[in-house]
């Protein structure tokens, strides 16, 4: 698992790569929390790395997004494979988070809110 | 009496992680089987629920990780993998769950490994013997890639 992070236009980017399960999500929540707790409020996360999440990895980004939520902040998920599109249809994730095709429409829709 | 199932056998230390040997023997079978990627990944995110909940519900009762084996068997058309632990009796079917059409505030974590379970795979069968035996069918047919109803 690794978890590359890139300031674009002022919004962090933060792009996990690998699998979402049960043995690398506890990383992938420390990343994102570490990263509110220093004063993120706005935020992609790009999937396009991800080969597929698993429960325990929905999990993270649920409580993300009611942490981001109750701080105000945005969230914005990008760049989904079909496993991981799938994962978040069947959960019903689809309508909790904004979700765009790709990074640069991610950027884009982040920095027409600003 | 253990029960002996068909296919590749694999039997789960109790030093390490379940999850992960479980993936990494997952892992192998697909390679040497060249299950294709649409089968595989659903079948990892399925085995990582099942042992994931095979753990927490196992060391509920004793505190120790249950003994587990793992059969992977490649048919012409369907894969199919058997889990069988040692735990107290865990009828994943049975349990609850969560509503996913409620909005965020009301969502709360939990419970969508079984939706994931029942949604990614053709067929989930469970079977109490002295062990929880549970086994998962996917087809590799050209339907494999249709997205199959919760419901």
């Amino acid at each position: 698992m690794n978890i590359e992070q890139t300031d674009q236009e002022g919004v962090l980017v933060i792009a996990p790569s690998g699998r979402i399960d049960t043995t690398t999500s506890g990383a992938v929540e420390e990343v994102l929390k570490r990263t509110v707790d220093v004063g993120a409020r706005r935020l992609i996360i790009d999937f396009s790395g991800v080969d597929y999440i698993s429960s325990a990895g929905l999990r993270v980004f649920l409580v993300l997004a009611k942490r981001m939520r109750d701080l105000h902040g945005r969230l914005i998920l990008c760049g989904m494979p079909e496993p991981v599109a799938q994962v978040f249809r069947l959960a019903g994730f689809m309508a909790l988070f904004q979700v765009e095709a790709s990074r640069e429409a991610a950027v884009a829709r982040m920095g027409a809110a600003a | 009496m253990d029960r002996h199932f068909a296919g590749r056998h694999t039997q789960i230390e109790s030093k390490r992680g379940a999850t992960a040997q479980v993936v990494e023997a997952l892992d192998a079978f697909c390679d040497a089987e060249e299950v294709p990627d649409e089968v595989a990944w659903r079948l990892r995110v399925v085995l990582d629920e099942i042992v994931a909940n095979i753990v927490t519900h196992g060391r509920a009762g004793s505190g120790l990780q249950p003994a587990l084996d793992v059969w992977f068997r490649a048919e012409s058309a369907a894969v199919e993998v058997t889990v069988a632990d040692d735990g107290p009796a865990f009828n994943p079917l049975l349990q609850p769950e969560p509503d996913t059409t409620l909005p965020l505030a009301a969502r709360q974590p939990g419970g969508l490994g079984i939706t994931l379970l029942k949604s990614l795979m053709d067929d989930v069968h469970y079977e109490r013997t002295d062990r929880n035996v549970l086994t998962i069918r996917k087809g590799l047919g050209p339907a494999a890639g249709t997205p199959h109803g919760n419901r």
